[in-house]
């Protein structure tokens, strides 16, 4: 398996990362998604995000960035789960990272099931 | 042998010896206790942040329910809540640690996960959604969600707390 190209949130983007979009602040989930995520994912395989050094990971980012990556980006659960992790001094905020990829790929699923009705 | 033992008896060695073993009993023991009480301690800290994680919700959802768009607002109730959220799980894992035990066999990563899975719930339910406030449905039932998610996670520490320093009177089967 190939060495993960590190996104260090902290340093690259901010260390106060929060909110959905520019209405909620600077250090938002969609910008980092766009501007720091999705470049990284088209030049590397694997990508390592790391928040060591960020004073917290909010909720609504985490699901903006990452969740939104199969909300608004068209990429599947397993795809998001292959090729990003996550590194963070508290799991609890990396559980929560999962837990909305899982309710983003539930959604895109509902989504499929009603277009094919 | 008789005579050996009669002569160590003379010379006052078993009394030494009773006397040492005694000494350590109660230097074990009260080592012991002071740990407890330190344990103690801790968990009454985290009972004050998790109450502090409650009404702070409580407040904020009230608040917002009328009030204008501000980014600020939820900012400094994000950093309000994961700032105990931290520090909580920080200090789950010295408990947990101090806790750690060679004659009892408590299953502390099984608590350690059941821990984190509440903190993870408690994170996601009081801070999700909250830069728009306006637009989440049932405010109430989030103040609700978290003063159960609180009371579930204390409930759990008792537990385990109870069963690591469960007297021989009350044995009951361990829920960790």
């Amino acid at each position: 398996m190939s060495v993960p190209h590190t996104i260090f949130v902290a340093t690259e983007f901010g260390d106060m990362p929060h909110g959905r979009n520019d209405k909620d602040g600077k250090l938002n989930g969609e910008k980092f998604r766009k501007e720091h995520l999705l470049p990284a994912l088209a030049k590397h395989d694997q990508v390592l995000v790391d928040f060591d050094g960020a004073k917290g990971c909010g909720s609504s980012f985490a699901d903006e960035s990452f969740a939104g990556l199969i909300d608004h980006e068209g990429w599947k659960k397993d795809d998001v789960l292959r090729r990003i992790t996550y590194k963070f001094r508290f799991k609890s905020v990396i559980k929560n990272i999962y837990k909305y990829i899982d309710e983003a790929e539930a959604r895109r699923l509902k989504r499929i099931d009603e277009n094919t009705i | 042998m008789m005579k050996t033992l009669s002569e160590l008896s003379q010379a006052g060695l078993f009394t030494a010896a009773f006397a040492l073993i005694g000494w350590v009993f109660v230097y074990l023991n009260s080592r012991s206790l002071a740990r407890q009480s330190e344990v103690n301690t801790i968990t009454a800290s985290i009972e004050k942040m998790l109450q502090e994680v409650a009404d702070e919700n409580n407040k904020f959802w009230r608040d917002t329910a009328a009030s204008a768009e501000d980014q600020a607002k939820p900012r400094l109730f994000n950093a309000f809540i994961n700032f105990r959220c931290d520090f909580i799980e920080e200090k789950i894992q010295f408990l947990n640690k101090k806790c750690e035990s060679a004659f009892l066999d408590i299953d502390h990563v099984k608590f350690e996960d059941c821990i984190i899975e509440l903190i993870a719930q408690i994170r996601d339910r009081s801070t999700f959604d909250s830069e728009m406030a306006q637009q989440v449905e049932d405010k109430v039932a989030r103040v609700l969600e978290i003063n159960y998610l609180s009371m579930t996670l204390y409930t759990n520490i008792y537990d385990f707390l109870r069963t690591r320093y469960m007297s021989g009177s009350s044995f009951t089967k361990a829920p960790y």
